[in-house]
């Protein structure tokens, strides 16, 4: 097995354990949970309405964001908090392979939770009156969220031992209270990338595509939002593979 | 292994000043009493910090800057540094893996056999022992056959059985060529490993070299020898008198003598037992053990 593959097989290891499993599992269950509950209010007409999207915007915007945070700050400083990062840098492997097989790790798993997420969601949905053909649109968005922002705490992650901390509070008041304030910077908002890709993937017929003209100068369309991504995922890359390189490991 | 004039500190806090050493195949056991700046010195040579000064050379590549000299080192660092949720041999093979060596099954299990851990190699890290998870460590170390194996404190917490097994495994690798640097603060192991040692001191390295020629150095602090002899208090009265002999104390069937002059007893010593009539059945230093001169290295310090 190359080193990259088995840190990234260790790295999924790590993240997956039975208690993060069903803690995050769980999580990813609150919009099912809240869907269902709106849909017994009697004013639910599925999830192209406002009612709907009160279930699928904080999936996107909150649940899937911080899941990644955790996760993503967790690939490194768990090894900081062990003390087992010697383990990985002591080897003659490149440090730029070791930071991509982390950030790889933490976004796969956070990918899985979020995808699950996703399918709880337009499950419930489907029983609930609608269809499941935007599933493979609020996958990808749930996933290129869940991607961007382990790769950035995957980084915080290697610097601070409180990544959590950082990363709710970015999530709760930069995003969500900054950022909400300030229109210009919604196209390079974190979540809105995976808005902007659910809502660019929404089959044709799905009612709240009609959405979409309006939010167009503030969600970014799914080419940004993937080059977006692809944009923060290699910075961060490079970033932390200078940061190990420069800074005494233990 | 060569460290020249290398220093590190911390903000104004010096933990290592100004070493030079090399170690060379064998093992070298490095001590120093808590906060002597052993550990800042081990994680210098591995590369896995930079020192503010100076120069670390390993197989002549600078260990920080050139990854590709760690496929010839092994590491095992202190601490619970463990992954908890690996098993024995998730850990040997991930090790084997991330050093580019030969990751099968037959490799890991000679790793874990030579620790005596392929019985409970399935079992997950987190519910070893001390001594177990210790085990775990240096097989991880050991499976991509270092030339050079650093060890910080990798006796702790191992039981007397167990500590047995790790220092018979570190007397083969010595014997097998291998170039083994051991840290701890455990005397009576590094004696039972080594008579080559570094000892440092506030940072600084204090002495280095075989246990004896360190003491024999030590020309300022009187040398306690121990003779046995079939009339103690007549060898006694006739060393009084001994040119050199500083003070004496009797003991079980023999005399303790201290003397500033270690070779110069040594010659009066026949001439006056067979002048005095005496048989001198014994005669060995008493304080040439490694725990006798680290404490003259912590007298001198204070």
């Amino acid at each position: 097995m190359t080193a990259f593959r088995a840190i990234f097989v260790a790295t999924v290891q790590q993240l997956s354990d039975r208690r993060r499993v069903l803690g995050f599992g769980v999580m990813a269950l609150a919009p099912t949970l809240l869907l269902l509950a709106l849909s017994r209010t009697g004013q639910f007409d599925g999830l192209d309405t406002d009612l709907g999207m009160l279930a699928v915007a904080p999936f996107l915007s909150m649940i899937v964001p911080i899941t990644a945070v955790i996760l993503g700050g967790a690939a490194f400083g768990d090894e900081r908090r062990d003390k087992t990062l010697s383990f990985l840098v002591l080897r003659p492997i490149r440090r730029v392979d070791v930071v991509a097989a982390k950030t790889a790790g933490a976004a796969a798993v956070s990918s899985a939770f979020a995808v699950f997420g996703s399918l709880a969601l337009v499950g419930a949905y489907a029983v609930v009156g609608g269809d499941f053909t935007i599933l493979p649109a609020l996958a990808v968005g749930a996933t290129v969220v869940a991607t961007i922002y382990s790769a950035v705490f995957v980084l915080v992650g290697s610097v601070f031992a409180r990544s959590t901390l950082v990363g709710v509070i970015y999530v709760l008041f930069v995003e969500g209270v900054m950022v909400e304030e300030v229109s210009r910077l919604h196209p390079v908002s974190l979540w809105r990338q995976g808005l902007g890709a659910t809502m660019d993937l929404m089959p044709g017929t799905f009612p709240a595509r009609a959405l979409l003209g309006p939010l167009r100068g503030t969600v970014p369309s799914i080419e940004n939002a993937l080059l977006l991504t692809a944009g923060v995922v290699a910075v961060t890359i490079a970033l932390g593979t200078v940061l190990l390189r420069r800074t005494d490991s233990v | 292994m060569t460290v020249t004039g290398i220093s590190k500190w911390f903000g104004t806090k010096v933990a290592v000043s100004d070493m030079s050493c090399s170690f060379g195949p064998g093992i070298t056991g490095l001590l120093g009493p808590n906060g002597a700046g052993k550990t800042t010195l081990l994680r210098m040579v591995t590369g896995l910090m930079r020192p503010s000064e100076g120069e670390i050379r390993v197989f002549g590549q600078d260990p920080s800057s050139d990854p590709s000299v760690y496929a010839r080192v092994g590491f095992v660092p202190e601490d619970d540094a463990v992954y908890s949720y690996l098993s024995a041999r998730q850990l040997v093979r991930y090790a084997a893996d991330l050093s580019g060596t030969d990751a099968s099954a037959d490799t890991v299990d000679a790793a874990l056999d030579r620790v005596n851990m392929l019985d409970a190699a399935d079992r997950p890290i987190g519910q070893y022992s001390k001594g177990m998870r210790q085990r775990a460590k240096v097989a991880a170390a050991l499976v991509n056959d270092p030339e050079l194996l650093v060890l910080d404190e990798p006796l702790n917490g191992a039981d007397p059985a167990q500590r047995a097994v790790l220092i018979s495994t570190f007397h083969e690798l010595a014997a097998a060529g291998r170039t083994l640097l051991v840290s701890s603060h455990v005397l009576s192991e590094v004696e039972r490993m080594t008579d080559r040692v570094i000892a440092m001191l506030d940072g600084k390295l204090a002495a280095a070299g075989g246990i004896r020629a360190i003491r024999s150095a030590m020309t300022h602090i009187p040398h306690r020898v121990r003779i046995e002899t079939d009339d103690p208090r007549r060898l006694a009265t006739g060393l009084i008198d001994t040119p050199d002999v500083v003070g004496l104390r009797f003991e079980d069937g023999g005399v303790e003598v201290e003397t500033s002059n270690l070779s110069t007893l040594g010659t009066t010593l026949p001439r006056l037992a067979d002048e005095i009539g005496v048989h001198i059945t014994r005669f060995e230093p008493a304080d040439a053990s490694l725990e006798s001169v680290f404490r003259h290295l912590l007298s001198i310090r204070r």
